[in-house]
């Protein structure tokens, strides 16, 4: 009787286990210490507001995970950045002001995790700060450097979709920021894979953002610079 | 979908078709200059969106999870032909509270049905020594209450059902892993309810302060008086600039433990035959993650000291873990030792095992929101004062969605 209950239940347990997922996990890229992280950045910030978003929950969220991978322009890691990965998205406010978002991706890097976040305005969606915070490298401490992090204040997605256009029809344009940002001289080669996963981290993180904060308002953008390029790219 | 969900949709359909306009509309003139983006403006500024105050169906997260191990010890084998099955299915709720501009608390539930059958003492399922076949186990109820006085993460509450602010374990997620952290041996149970304080200490440091009632897994009231508990524990600074982990630890009061009371006559005289057991512990731990082309590494520490009644006890833990860059497989190896001075004539008592664990990891969200793995365990009970000493072979699926 025993041997039949336990492998009526260990068939029941095994099939549940191996069905499709119905419904979205918990937990997605973090702030460990939102608090002390958050009024980091924000010195002035008197309270802070969390939201989990998750791609499922959107309406033809199957077409957003679709478009993201387009935008960021390679195959998404199935293991780290599946359809039903979570994110929480930070809002962080002066009273009743909203002072900045805050939101983080995680994305493969040579050794393991890179947690890549932006601190972004809320008006012009521009980065004000990136910071990592798991960052599984052996370049983590010249990836870290202020240095290298100061490079990205200032870009918004909009530059890294005009980055698309500029590199394929006019490399080393003066227009293209993105083509600007240098890796840390002291970098090792054997990380120098981490610099390219950043980059990707960063331009997957602002896509997202922009579904979730900013109402996708930089889709002018991408649709301009692929209709720009693959014109450019038709003329003989 | 919640009105906020509405909303958004809305807004993203006027939006698209605003989009549509724009592109069809300009990019003849676009094109017409070398700049294909001058007549799009640059930032792309918009009025920030108005404040909402969330849906009760937002940040409201539901998880399944289902777990599989089956164990078999090279002995028992030899004697009972029998192996050890644990199998359960359960859910966690997980659901935050926030004001328009402020997240103000969290709760978290997380229960299992299990069955058991033919038990093992092994380290991965320290709650199946006096479970029945059938059991329903809570695993985590809690409720987080945040930034309650000062600044934003200097204080904040937390009461319920969870893992001691003891040694690293509320900073490790071991819910579904075979490797259990030291806290099950240093107080008969990983978790207790409780109400604690915790937040920022220094620049450098967190705090966590707590009463515990000292009630283990099934909630004894015996009378006893609880337990104080303290922990001061470097803070996540540390561990992402150089991969580093600790913390001290203390703890001290009355708590109730069968198993505490039955492996020691002195312990069994001091409380008078009763389960409650006047304890106190040091503890202190360490783990140092190394970043490898490879993958990372993982190092772990623990080590706790006290008494149980007049008893000393000295327990300590090493684990070290491998994963590599894919996620998809990982290796860890544990040493595990406690050790107690029983008075009164009395054998020392003490339990040394050695582990080592392969998994393969079909899902291994880095948050640990989906986790889907099957996992080949050894276990060598090298030393076992209160029975034989087995090597056991251990399969386990688990998984978390």
């Amino acid at each position: 009787m025993k041997t039949i209950m336990r492998l009526v239940m260990g068939a029941a347990l095994a099939a549940l286990a191996l069905s499709p997922s119905r419904s979205a996990a918990a937990v997605g890229c973090t702030l460990s210490n939102p608090a002390r992280d958050l009024k980091a950045l924000y010195p002035e910030m008197t309270s802070y507001r969390e939201d989990v978003k998750e791609l499922p929950k959107f309406p033809q969220g199957r077409e957003l995970y679709e478009a993201l991978q387009a935008r960021v322009g390679s195959d998404l890691d199935p293991v780290y950045e599946a359809f039903d990965t979570p994110y929480t998205l930070y809002s962080v406010f002066k009273g009743e002001a909203r002072l900045g978002y805050v939101h983080g991706v995680n994305v493969p890097g040579r050794g393991g995790v890179i947690q890549v976040f932006v601190s972004a305005d809320p008006a012009t969606a521009v980065i004000s700060r990136l910071f990592f915070q798991r960052l599984e490298s052996p370049g983590g401490a010249a990836l870290r450097a202020k240095e290298t992090r100061a490079q990205f204040t200032g870009l918004s997605l909009a530059d890294f979709y005009k980055h698309d256009y500029y590199a394929a029809v006019e490399p080393g344009s003066a227009t293209d920021k993105v083509a600007q940002l240098k890796p840390p001289a002291e970098l090792p080669e054997t990380a120098r894979p981490d610099w390219d996963a950043t980059l990707r981290g960063l331009r997957k993180n602002l896509i997202l953002l922009d579904i979730f904060a900013f109402d996708r308002r930089h889709e002018p953008v991408y649709q301009r610079a692929e209709e720009a390029r693959k014109k450019k790219e038709s003329k003989p | 979908m919640g009105m906020t969900g509405r909303i958004h949709s809305f807004s993203t359909l006027t939006r698209a078709l605003a989009i549509s306009g724009l592109v069809a509309g300009s990019v003849s003139a676009a094109f017409a200059s070398d700049d294909p983006f001058v007549d799009i403006a640059a930032p792309l500024s918009a009025t920030p969106t108005a404040l909402t105050e969330p849906e009760w169906t937002d940040n409201l997260l539901l998880r399944k999870e289902v777990y599989l191990l089956f164990a078999t010890g090279h002995d028992d084998f030899d004697e009972t032909r029998g192996a050890m099955s644990r199998l359960s299915a359960g859910f966690e709720v997980q659901k935050r509270f926030a004001t328009a501009t402020r997240t103000v608390a969290s709760v978290d539930y997380q229960g299992r049905f299990v069955y058991r059958d033919h038990v093992l003492d092994i380290s991965a399922d320290p709650m199946g020594r006096e479970a029945a076949h059938w059991e329903y186990e809570t695993h985590n109820a809690y409720v987080d209450i945040y930034n309650i006085l000062g600044a934003p993460g200097r204080v904040n509450l937390r009461g319920g059902y969870f893992y001691q602010p003891f040694g690293l374990n509320q900073q490790t997620d071991t819910h579904g892993t075979l490797l259990q952290l030291l806290n099950d041996r240093v107080f008969g149970s990983e978790r207790d309810w409780q109400a604690t304080v915790y937040g920022t200490l220094t620049d450098d440091l967190d705090y966590n302060v707590g009463y515990l009632f000292g009630a283990g897994p099934d909630f004894d009231l015996e009378g006893q008086a609880g337990m104080l508990v303290a922990r001061v524990a470097l803070n996540n600074d540390w561990l992402f600039k150089y991969g580093l982990e600790g913390g001290v630890s203390f703890a001290t009061g009355e708590r109730v433990d069968e198993h505490a009371v039955m492996r020691s006559p002195s312990v069994n005289r001091g409380t008078n035959s009763t389960p409650v057991v006047s304890t106190w512990r040091i503890g202190a731990d360490l783990r140092q993650r190394i970043d490898s082309a490879v993958g990372p590494f993982t190092l772990t520490t623990e080590v706790a000291a006290g008494e149980d009644e007049s008893d000393t006890i000295l327990s300590g833990l090493a684990q070290a873990d491998w994963l590599h860059p894919s996620r998809r497989v990982g290796a860890a190896a544990q040493y595990l030792h406690f050790w107690q001075n029983v008075g009164d004539g009395g054998a020392n008592f003490t339990d040394a095992r050695v582990s080592g664990v392969l998994t393969y990891y079909l899902r291994n969200d880095v948050g640990n929101a989906n986790l889907y793995w099957i996992a080949l365990a050894v276990e060598r009970q090298i030393r076992q004062t209160d029975g034989p000493e087995d090597t056991l072979l251990m399969v386990q699926v688990y998984r978390y969605w």
